[in-house]
């Protein structure tokens, strides 16, 4: 248990680290890697639910914290986000790399799609063509990303769970 | 609702998820102001990175401004040594002025229509206009350079003495060390750089040209390249050989300053 909440942590230190440190440097335009995303869908289908849907809520409530107008937003989509990847994985399988790669693209596009909707209620000041032009290439990029951790993953050069 | 039922049969998952949508709907319907002393706490935990990004972005922008400086430094201390050259120039051109009355000269074109039949190597025999008035003692040159002077006329024919002559002599300088000089003739194929004295530097390459205190020559006719400079024949001077630049064997079209005094 101890040794779940280590990683746990370190999860989210690696996530807040890479969005102060990392995120700008490797953005390109408006598209930004979800890395929070990745995680959550990488998590969701080598750990489980749970684990999905925790870091999926820290993590998204930690983002909203930096935009406090939409604290819980975020996390939420998130929530459901690792919810989605669930029910998919029992649906369609999952265990090919194309698979994994196209389920993030379609996460973090339905994820930025509904967080514009629901902005746009919220009165964000956010303009439709900017999170349109920012969503294709945001999800495209993710993906790219994606495509790399998960491949390194499946070679298991990453962090390792045990059972 | 089949759709449902993997999330359904895992109690703990579907609890746990249920949850936790909850509280962050629950955090979304907060009002504002809860939102954002909550999000505020939140922040705390980006601080040590914020400050470590800020360090990190000051990095680079220290490392850019100074490489710009390099690049600007590099610039001024080459602008620096030419305006030092320029100021070293300018120096010596105001000093000449000093002392100089300005001069300019009138060209005549001149013909080589025979040898001086007693001094074959030494002269050369010109015409130019009937109405050009030329003088004794002025200044002959070709495209490459000094040739000589003139000596006597008649009508419009003119003995012009080359500098092969031992009796045509031209106050010279070297041309990179500002050296002065005598240039003759003293036989063979070389042109004599003499009064160099020992201690003054000359070298081998460097270019000779007229330093116009003579009175005969302007300053800055190309007369020859230096290509030997040798110690111990004299006590006092260097001996010194110049490779004219005209060939005098094969002169064909010749031209004479003639000067003419303006203040």
């Amino acid at each position: 248990m101890i040794r779940h909440v280590a990683i746990f942590i370190l999860l989210i230190i690696v996530v807040i680290a890479y969005q102060t440190l990392l995120a700008d440097l490797i953005s390109i335009g408006l598209a930004r890697p979800d890395l929070i995303l990745i995680m959550i869908v990488w998590l969701t289908l080598t750990r489980d639910l749970t684990w999905g849907v925790s870091f999926g809520f820290a993590a998204g409530l930690l983002e909203d914290s930096l935009s406090p107008q939409l604290l819980g937003l975020g996390a939420i989509l998130k929530v459901l986000a690792a919810v989605a990847v669930f029910l998919t994985s029992h649906r369609v399988r999952t265990d090919s790399l194309i698979i994994r790669i196209l389920l993030v693209a379609a996460v973090v596009a339905a994820h930025d799609i509904l967080y514009f909707l629901v902005a746009y209620s919220f009165d964000a000041h956010l303009e439709f063509m900017t999170l349109i032009n920012t969503i294709i290439p945001s999800a495209i990029y993710t993906s790219i990303i994606a495509a790399g951790m998960l491949y390194l993953s499946e070679r298991k050069l990453t962090l390792r769970f045990e059972s | 609702m089949k759709w449902i039922s993997p999330l359904v049969s895992r109690q703990k998952a579907f609890r746990t998820s249920l949850i936790l949508a909850g509280v962050s709907l629950a955090f979304l319907l907060l009002p504002i102001g809860l939102k954002e002393s909550f999000s505020s706490q939140l922040q705390l935990l980006y601080s040590p990175f914020y400050g470590l990004s800020n360090k990190i972005t000051d990095l680079f922008e220290v490392y850019d401004i100074n490489r710009q400086l390099k690049a600007r430094i590099t610039d001024q201390m080459l602008e620096l040594t030419a305006l030092r050259e320029h100021q070293k120039e300018n120096a010596r051109l105001r000093e000449l002025l000093g002392f100089k009355e300005t001069v300019s000269y009138e060209l005549i074109s001149a013909a080589i229509v025979a040898l001086d039949p007693k001094r074959r190597q030494n002269a050369v025999i010109t015409e130019v206009e009937p109405d050009a008035k030329v003088a004794p003692d002025l200044p002959v040159v070709n495209v490459d350079g000094l040739v000589g002077k003139t000596t006597s006329v008649l009508g419009d024919l003119l003995t012009v003495e080359l500098l092969t002559s031992p009796n045509c002599r031209a106050a010279a300088r070297d041309a990179n060390t500002r050296v002065l000089g005598i240039v003759r003739w003293a036989g063979g194929r070389y042109l004599q750089f003499d009064n160099v004295s020992l201690s003054d530097t000359v070298n081998v390459g460097d270019t000779v040209i007229t330093s116009g205190l003579g009175g005969i020559f302007p300053e800055d006719l190309p007369v020859g390249t230096i290509v030997s400079v040798e110690e111990g024949r004299s006590p006092f001077f260097k001996s010194i050989q110049i490779e004219p630049f005209v060939d005098f064997g094969a002169l064909d079209e010749l031209i004479i300053l003639k000067r003419s005094e303006e203040r």
